[in-house]
């Protein structure tokens, strides 16, 4: 040691002995996931004969939100004679929630973009629930401001400093912008393109989308593709539009189809009279408050710890075969339509007697993925050079970075905020990833959870009081390129007499919007049939 | 003998006792450099913050000023012991009074001038160091006559180390603790000053002039000892000029530090450094809250008050006989605990937390209006400026949804909006957001001294008139006439165009950061 080290290392000491005391705290948690033993029911086909049997019109397989949608729409027309039928012990499938001492919490979705002016029924929807408060109809209607994300909405790490929003910029070359600038300008010409048969050309549900073959031909190559194809090779840019894949569906840009890539970018109009474009509508439990908000109306016609495990067309109606987990007692529901809106990888094993559609069912590819909670302290310690904000992500990290569940109080001081951490295991190889995320434990996903986020806070560790972990093994479907296009797809959301799929893993891409559009598709449906046969 | 100062340039070779007398200059010498080093390092954390930053920029320049200064030490070629002896001086009179300097600079140049006092700190600095970084070789010039290059460097860099280790402990264990930073340094000025003497009583045969040199450390070692004898005087009046007043109470709470200062009769609360009152002009800041809109009011009965948990408010509230009730609700049970209890404040609040008529709700203001029913006669809001995202929450559309539906028909509310000189925007923005929600408002505002001009709105369900008449009497301020004036905007305080602010876009904690960080008070 020389003097210069000597001397440094006096006259940093206390500090020395500061970062001493920081040793990693204990902490616990819980490894959480979807009812895994009735999956592997399902697939050995182990439940006892029925010993009951029920009627309704319509059975519906699955309370998240297309299922609840379905519900919804039907009550609203005075079609009452429904059952949901639900496996787990709470509605609401990706959009659930939790909630502990300091907040509630999501599980899955979170969030709901502005919606489009021509998406009628889901503003009516949010209407009836007060996140749209006045002009339902008008283009720019006023919003429950509570509702509307709080600013900052988001900031991202990158190149040691965060910044104001998620389009990289702190640290960029001229180029880089420049690109991202270029980038951004041919999405605001899809936003604002219509194909030759007068549809926009992309929006939301994708379905109402042009069939313009100079949009849908994007459908042929993926974002990656797409990107290079334009002359941007840039790593700012493929990181920006590659966590957007990775955030919006799950897989990176390299699998993502360059129609749905582009379509996340650009189907976004929605409007309102106290938010900009760009904002999203959130709740401490994330969309858990709008399922609830569906599933209030028709509590009585919810049905929970109901596994539905074999369902029979008949000429004139539908056998539904329920396992009740709490009885464990099988009831044959004997239905005149059943809607199917629950995950389609479980279809082959409880439709019996389609094998066109569950050859089509096999086809749907899923991203898995991981959900942590995690209760800290001192909540003074995230804020680095700008205050935490609501998404907090980090370029260039494995994860999607965390949402703060808090952020929507409008209480001024937090002692403690619940954090939830996102991570699509974005994998080109969809079944090792799935295998690996199997294989992590509770204490192996929460090292890298910490390790990940430590880039950003580096004591972390030791204001983390609990951290419980979700796995989601087929969390949920992704538009790999040829999707728009696909036969199966197209067989799956073909109407058949009276099986009517409404998941969103038959639309192609998972999110509210389209879970709702899907479930509102089938109630339709069903509507239109019954009044043909009244009249 | 040759003249270790004449032109030979080598000094005389020095005797056994001579040499190891240097070995102990070496010794002090290397423990005087130490100390200013950590002196200028503690001292720049404890005024700037941010220990680790400051403790290395200041190390950093502090080496390589000495590099320079062991380097430009061959430019130095005659009378070295001469030389050797003024450094010595140079050296006790900068480093001595580094700590003095440092601390005055900043007592005049404040917390705002950090580049300034930053500038002050690196130049001295530098200047210390390269003082220092001369020593060493001068010192082994001077003994490389008597000993092999090889024993030279073994006994000097011993010493040099052994001096530092001495200090390296001494510094946290004994000298700050019970000397200070201040007189640490001085009397480590004094230690150079020995060694200079010294170094003349070794040489004295072989000194030009000796007196002269003995003059000069007789004047610097005075200088010393009287800044010793002052350095409580120094201490004191830097710290009076950084803190304006003596504190007489400060703590940190859950959600705030609270500093109250006092200064003959002038007492001021200080939140998170910003300053809330001044007892010498409060009741300007407080009649103007109070009267416009509450001698406004036939028969107010129930009052309602949002922050203000001093008191002062309540106190010119409850001066109207007819009010039955106030309800105070504030965050902090710390802040309204010792406006209550204190006696110097309670004084000053005229113990209006002690009247029956008060209930005091420690709660977040927005979370308790929300869960409430009642209805209010008046409505008091103020909070303090909207300094960031938690504040500007209070200043929100939302917000004042909640203030409009407790407002009884034919009530008034009045908020507190910063100043709409200093952060004109930000006092329109607030004006804007309360008729987005659908009230009246009556933008004032008055001049309070201690803050410059200040700018109030009042907001109502039914038009608001001043009043002819103010219901009360034994005011400072107000007057009839004068209450009617101040709803006059000159042109550099009217309307200027601003955005409503919305819990999602907080659009008040931009403009205003952006105004009072162009041009402060
Ligand atoms: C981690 C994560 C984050 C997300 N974030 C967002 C977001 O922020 N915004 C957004 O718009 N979208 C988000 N999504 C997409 C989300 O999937 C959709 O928004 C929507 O919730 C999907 O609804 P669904 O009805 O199609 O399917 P699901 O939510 O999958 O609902 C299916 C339901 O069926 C039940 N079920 C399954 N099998 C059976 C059976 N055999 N018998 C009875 N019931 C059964 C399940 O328990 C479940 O309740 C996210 C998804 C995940 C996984």
């Amino acid at each position: 040691m020389d003097r210069r080290t000597f001397l440094l290392g006096l006259a940093l000491s206390p500090a020395l002995m500061h970062c001493q005391r920081s040793t990693p705290t204990q902490f616990g948690g819980t490894l959480l996931g979807p009812n895994h033993m009735a999956g592997h029911q399902l697939r050995q086909a182990d439940f006892p004969a029925f010993s009951s049997t029920q009627r309704t019109k319509v059975a519906i397989v699955g309370a998240g939100v297309s299922g609840m949608a379905a519900g919804w729409y039907l009550q609203k027309h005075q079609m009452d004679d429904v059952a949901l039928l639900e496996l787990e012990a709470e509605v609401g499938g990706n959009a659930r929630s939790g909630k502990n001492t300091i907040s509630a919490y999501p599980w899955g979705a979170h969030y709901l973009p502005l919606p489009n002016h021509d998406n009628v029924l889901l503003k009516q929807f949010l209407a009836e629930t007060g996140a749209i408060t006045a002009n339902v109809d008008s283009h720019r209607p006023l919003y429950q401001e509570r509702y509307l994300c709080f600013a900052p909405q988001e900031r991202l790490f990158i190149h040691g400093q965060w910044q104001e929003g998620l389009r990289p910029d702190h640290g960029l070359g001229h180029r880089e912008r420049a690109e991202i600038q270029a980038f951004e300008k041919q999405m605001q010409v899809f936003r604002e393109a219509t194909g030759r048969d007068n549809k926009p050309a992309f929006t939301i549900p994708l379905a109402a989308s042009s069939h313009d073959p100079q949009f849908t031909m994007l459908d042929s190559i993926t974002m990656a593709e797409y990107l290079h194809g334009q002359g941007w090779h840039s790593a700012p840019l493929h990181w920006y539009v590659n966590y957007a894949c990775r955030d919006d569906y799950g897989m990176p840009h390299t699998s993502i189809s360059a129609w749905a890539g582009i379509h996340y970018f650009a189907s976004r109009r929605g409007q309102a009279a106290n938010a900009d474009t760009d904002q999203v509508l959130t709740w401490p439990q994330g969309n858990a408050w709008l399922t609830q908000q569906l599933a209030n109306p028709q509590q009585d016609a919810i049905h929970t710890r109901q596994l539905v495990h074999a369902i029979q067309l008949e000429a004139h109606h539908v056998t539904v075969d329920v396992y009740d987990l709490t009885t464990q007692q099988t009831t044959r529901w004997i239905a005149d339509h059943v809607i199917y809106a629950s995950p389609l990888h479980t279809l082959p094993y409880v439709l019996r007697n389609d094998p066109s559609l569950t050859q089509a069912a096999q086809t749907i590819r899923h991203a898995p993925w991981l959900v942590a909670n995690l209760s800290i302290n001192q909540p003074d310690q995230l804020n680095g050079n700008l205050p935490l904000a609501w998404d907090n992500v980090l370029y260039d990290s494995a994860g999607l970075g965390y949402v703060v569940a808090n952020h929507q109080d409008t209480q001024r001081y937090h002692d403690q905020l619940v954090l939830t951490y996102y991570r699509a295991l974005a994998h080109s190889d969809e079944h090792q990833a799935r295998q690996q995320l199997y294989a992590g434990t509770w204490t192996s996903l929460q090292t890298s959870i910490v390790q990940d986020l430590q880039k950003a806070h580096p004591e972390l560790s030791q204001h983390i009081l609990n951290m419980d972990i979700w796995r989601w093994g087929h969390a949920m479907t992704y538009p790999q390129p040829g999707f728009l296009t696909n036969q199966a797809r197209q067989l799956l959301n073909h109407t058949h007499p009276q099986l009517h799929i409404a998941h969103t893993d038959a639309a192609g891409i998972s999110i509210f919007e389209e879970a709702f559009a899907q479930g509102v598709r089938a109630a339709k449906n069903i509507l239109g049939k019954n009044n043909h046969s009244t009249t | 003998m040759v003249n270790p100062a004449g032109p030979s340039h080598r000094p005389g070779n020095p005797d056994r006792a001579m040499r190891q007398a240097l070995f102990a200059s070496v010794f002090i010498i290397a423990s005087c450099g130490l100390v200013y080093e950590l002196v200028a390092g503690t001292l720049s954390s404890y005024l700037l913050g941010d220990s680790v930053t400051q403790f290395s920029t200041v190390i950093g320049v502090y080496l390589f000023a000495m590099g320079a200064g062991s380097w430009a030490s061959k430019y130095i070629t005659s009378a070295l012991v001469r030389r050797f002896i003024e450094l010595e001086l140079l050296v006790a009179i900068s480093g001595g009074f580094s700590a003095a300097l440092l601390f005055l600079a900043f007592a005049q140049i404040g917390y705002n001038g950090n580049v300034a006092f930053q500038a002050v700190l690196y130049l001295l600095v530098f200047i210390i160091g390269m003082l220092v970084g001369l020593e060493i070789p001068l010192v082994m010039r001077i003994l490389e006559q008597s000993l092999s290059l090889k024993e030279l460097v073994s006994r000097v860099l011993t010493f040099d180390y052994l001096g530092a280790l001495a200090v390296s402990l001494a510094f946290p264990l004994l000298l700050v603790p019970h000397l200070g930073l201040m007189r640490t340094s001085l009397v480590f000025g004094l230690l150079n000053v020995l060694v200079a003497l010294w170094a003349i009583h070794l040489f004295r045969e072989q000194l030009q002039r000796p007196r002269l040199l003995l003059w000069q450390c007789l004047l610097v070692g005075l200088s010393l000892i009287a800044g010793l004898l002052f350095a409580e005087h120094l201490t004191r009046y830097s710290e009076e000029m950084l803190f304006e007043d003596r504190v007489i109470f400060s703590k940190t709470t859950r959600y705030q530090r609270i500093v109250l200062t006092q200064w003959h009769d002038d007492t001021r609360l200080f939140l998170n450094g910003n300053l809330q009152f001044s007892s010498r002009d409060e009741y300007r800041y407080h009649e103007a809250l109070v009267h416009p809109a509450l001698s406004a009011i036939k028969q107010p009965r129930n009052v309602l008050v949002l922050g203000g948990g001093d008191g002062l408010a309540l106190r010119e509230i409850l001066k109207y006989p007819t009010i039955e009730h106030v309800t105070l609700v504030d965050l902090d049970r710390e802040m309204t605990d010792i406006f209550k209890h204190n006696i110097r404040l309670s004084q000053l609040n005229a113990h209006a937390f002690s009247s029956p008529k008060v209930s005091v709700v420690t709660a977040d203001a927005f979370v308790w209006l929300d869960q409430q029913k009642d209805f209010f006669d008046f409505i008091v809001v103020d909070f303090p400026d909207p300094t960031n995202f938690a504040l500007g929450k209070l200043y929100s559309s939302s917000f004042y949804q909640l203030v409009a539906a407790h407002l009884s028909q034919h009530g008034l509310a009045v908020i507190q909006s910063t100043s709409p000189l200093y952060a004109r925007q930000s006092y329109w923005c607030i004006v804007n957001t309360i008729q987005s929600v659908g009230l009246l408002t009556s933008p004032y505002h008055t001049l309070v001294p201690s803050f410059g001009e200040w700018g109030y709105v009042i907001a109502s369900h039914q038009p608001y008139h001043p009043p002819q008449q103010i219901a009360v009497s034994g005011l400072r301020f107000m007057t009839p006439e004068t209450l009617t004036t101040l709803f006059q905007f000159p042109l550099d305080m009217q309307a200027v165009p601003a955005e409503v602010n919305r819990l999602n876009n907080q659009k008040l904690v931009h403009y205003y950061e952006q105004e009072w960080h162009h041009q402060g008070p």
